[in-house]
C-alpha cells in the first residue's frame, strides 16, 4: 500500500463506488444498447450529425448526472464509513497500547451493535490490564516477600546447621567425657575390689593379732596368778622366818642367860660361857641371815609386785590393745560396706555413664539426621528463593506487559 | 624353805661366814689365856651403851607381862612373875633420863639383883656379855661423873663406843627403898 493508487483501491469505499459506476455504466450501456436495437432505425436520425449539437448536449448532461451520482455516492459512502472509521482508528491506538478509547456511535445498525460489543470488549480488556497490574504487583510483592522469607529461611538454617554442628560437637565432646567417666568409675570400681581384698587381709591379720593379742592374755593372766601365788608363798616365808626370827630371838635370850650363868659359875663355867657365845652368835647369824633373807623376801615380794603391776599393765594394755584391734575390726566392717556402696555405686556410675553414651550417640545420630534435614530444608530454601526469584521475573515480565498498555479512561 | 636358802646364800658365802668363825673362836681362846679378865653385860637405853658386871646379873628375860602398881615412883613400871617369883619391874629409860619407852611383847628386861633385892631393869637391846681386861675398866669421866657419882663407876671403850659401867647397888638402892 505504498502508492497512493493502491490504499485508494484498498478503501472499501472507493472499491464499492467503483464497482457500483461500473455497474451504472454497463447496465446504461445494455439500455442504450437495446433501445439502438430496436430502435436504430428510428434512432439514426437522431444519430447525425445534424442533431450533433444536441447529442452533445445531452452526452454532456449525462456526464453531468454521472458526476453528481458519483459525488452523492461518495458522500453517503463517506458517511456511512465514518463510525467504521472510528472504530478503526480506536483498534489502531489499542493496538499501539492505548487502549480504552470508546467508540460512540449511536445508531441501531450493525455498525452500532459493533460498536457497543467494541466497547463492551475494551472494557474488558482494561479490566483485565488492570487486573494484571494488580495481579503483578501483588505477585512481585509476594515473590519479594518470598524472597525475603526465604533468605531468612537460609540464614536461619546456616544458623541451625552451625548450632546443630556445635551440638554434635559438644555431644562427641560429652560422648568423650562419658567413656571418661565410664573408665574412671571402672578404675574405681577395680580399685575398690582392690582395697576390699586389703582390707580382707587386714581384717585376716587383725583376727590373728586378736587370737595372738587372747593368747598373750592368756599367759598374762596366768603368770599373774602364778606370781600372786609366788607372792603368797613368800609372805608365808616371810611368816616361817618370823618364827624363825622369834625363835632366835629366845636363842639369843637363852645363850645370854647361860653366859650369864657361866659368868656365874666363875672358872667352872668358862668352857660353857664360849659354848654360850657360840649358841648366841649362831641366833645372831640366823636373825642375820633371816633378816637377808626376809630383805630378798621383800625384794622378791616387791619384784613380784612390780611384776603383777607390769602384768596388770600388760593385760590392760592388751586389752587396750584388743579394743583397739575390734575398734579397727569395726572400722575395717564399716570399709567394707563403704567398699560395697562404692563398688555399686561406680557400677551404676559406669552403666549410667554407658546409658548416657548410647544416648548421646543416639542424640548425636539424630543431629546429623537434623543437620541432613537442615542440609535439604536450605536446598529446598535455595530452589524456593530460585522459584521465587522467577515468580518476580514472571510479576516483572507480567507488569512490563501490563504497562505495554496505558489506558485511557 | 631349805630350797630358798639355798638359792639365796651360795655356798662360798656359807664357807666364809664359817671361816670367820672359826678365826674369832681361836682369837678368843687365845686372849683370854693372857690377861686377866672381866666379864660385863652390855645393853642400851636409849641412844646410850651402858654395861653391867655379870656377877650382878641373874638372867634376861623377854615377854614381859608386867603389872602395873600405885603408888611407886615414875621409875616403877609394875611387877613381874619371873619364875613364880614377883620381881619389881624398873624402867632403865626413865631411870637414866632418856626418854620413856612402851613394855611389850619385845622389850627385854635384865634381872639385876645384889644381896637385898633384885628388880627387871627394862632396856633397849641387850648387847651381850663380854670379857674385858680389868685394864679397860677405866674411872668415869669427869663429865659424866658429876651428874650421878654413884651411878656410873667406870667408863669402857669396846673400839670407837663409849659404855658406862653402872653400880647395880646404887640402882637397885631407890628400888629396895621402895620395896622396904
Amino acid at each position: 500500500m505504498s502508492t497512493p493508487a493502491k490504499r485508494f483501491g484498498n478503501r472499501f469505499l472507493y472499491k464499492y463506488s467503483a464497482a457500483i459506476v461500473a455497474l451504472a455504466i454497463v447496465v446504461n450501456a445494455i439500455q442504450w444498447l437495446t433501445i439502438y436495437l430496436a430502435f436504430g432505425n428510428e434512432l439514426g436520425p437522431i444519430f447525425s450529425w445534424d442533431h450533433a449539437n444536441r447529442l452533445l448536449g445531452v452526452a454532456a448532461s449525462l456526464v453531468g448526472v454521472a458526476a453528481v451520482w458519483v459525488a452523492a455516492l461518495v458522500l453517503i459512502g463517506n458517511r456511512f464509513m465514518k463510525p467504521l472509521e472510528q472504530l478503526s482508528q480506536s483498534m489502531r491506538a489499542a493496538c499501539k497500547g492505548e487502549i480504552g478509547n470508546k467508540v460512540h456511535i449511536e445508531s441501531e445498525d450493525e455498525f452500532g451493535q459493533l460498536a457497543r460489543s467494541y466497547n463492551q470488549m475494551v472494557d474488558l480488556i482494561v479490566y483485565l490490564v488492570h487486573q494484571t497490574h494488580e495481579s503483578s504487583r501483588r505477585l512481585s510483592m509476594s515473590a519479594s516477600e518470598i524472597l525475603s522469607a526465604t533468605e531468612q529461611q537460609a540464614s536461619g538454617a546456616a544458623e541451625q546447621a552451625a548450632s546443630i554442628s556445635e551440638t554434635t560437637a559438644t555431644m562427641e565432646e560429652l560422648a568423650a567425657t562419658y567413656r571418661q567417666i565410664a573408665d574412671n568409675a571402672n578404675q574405681v570400681v577395680s580399685m575398690a575390689e582392690a582395697t576390699l581384698g586389703s582390707a580382707e587381709s587386714g581384717q585376716q591379720a587383725l583376727m590373728n593379732s586378736l587370737d595372738a593379742m587372747e593368747e598373750i592374755k592368756a599367759h598374762s593372766q596366768s603368770s599373774a596368778s602364778r606370781i600372786l601365788t609366788l607372792g603368797e608363798r613368800s609372805q608365808q616365808i616371810g611368816q616361817v622366818l618370823t618364827i624363825i626370827n622369834n625363835i632366835a630371838d629366845q636363842t639369843k635370850i637363852l645363850a645370854l642367860n647361860a653366859a650369864i650363868e657361866a659368868a656365874r659359875a666363875g672358872e667352872a663355867g668358862k668352857g660353857f660361857s664360849v659354848v654360850a657365845a657360840e649358841i648366841r652368835k649362831l641366833a645372831e647369824s640366823v636373825v642375820d641371815s633371816t633378816a637377808e633373807i626376809s630383805t630378798i623376801m621383800t625384794e622378791i615380794q616387791g619384784a613380784a609386785n612390780d611384776l603383777v603391776i607390769a602384768t596388770e599393765q600388760e593385760l590392760t594394755q592388751v586389752q587396750g590393745g584388743v579394743d583397739l584391734a575390734h575398734t579397727t575390726g569395726e572400722s575395717l566392717e564399716h570399709i567394707f560396706e563403704m567398699i560395697e556402696r562404692t563398688t555399686i555405686a561406680a557400677k551404676e556410675i559406669s552403666a549410667a555413664t554407658q546409658q548416657q553414651k548410647s544416648a548421646t550417640d543416639q542424640v548425636v545420630r539424630a543431629m546429623r539426621e537434623v543437620a541432613a534435614v537442615a542440609q535439604q530444608t536450605a536446598a529446598g530454601g535455595r530452589q524456593v528463593a530460585s522459584t521465587a526469584e522467577q515468580l518476580a521475573a514472571i510479576a516483572t515480565e507480567s507488569s512490563q506487559v501490563g504497562s505495554a498498555f496505558s489506558v485511557v479512561e | 624353805m631349805t630350797e630358798h636358802q639355798k638359792v639365796i646364800t651360795p655356798v662360798i658365802e656359807a664357807e666364809e661366814i664359817l671361816q670367820r668363825r672359826a678365826e674369832t673362836l681361836a682369837r678368843n681362846i687365845e686372849d683370854s689365856s693372857t690377861a686377866e679378865r672381866t666379864t660385863l653385860m652390855v645393853f642400851r637405853v636409849g641412844e646410850f651403851w651402858y654395861a653391867v658386871r655379870t656377877e650382878d646379873v641373874r638372867e634376861i628375860i623377854q615377854n614381859l607381862a608386867v603389872a602395873p602398881i600405885p603408888c611407886v615412883p615414875e621409875f616403877v613400871r609394875g611387877v613381874l612373875n619371873v619364875r613364880g617369883e614377883i620381881v619389881s619391874v624398873t624402867d632403865g629409860a626413865v631411870f637414866l633420863g632418856s626418854t620413856a619407852g612402851s613394855l611389850g611383847r619385845d622389850s627385854v628386861a635384865v634381872v639385876l639383883e645384889n644381896a637385898e633385892c633384885q628388880t627387871a631393869f627394862v632396856v633397849d637391846e641387850v648387847g651381850g656379855i663380854i670379857e674385858v681386861p680389868t685394864t679397860g675398866v677405866e674411872p668415869p669421866l669427869p663429865v659424866t661423873g658429876h651428874a650421878e657419882p654413884d651411878l656410873l663407876v667406870a667408863t669402857v671403850f669396846l673400839g670407837d663406843r663409849l659404855v658406862s659401867l653402872l653400880n647395880v647397888d646404887r640402882i637397885l638402892r631407890p628400888v629396895s627403898t621402895v620395896a622396904q
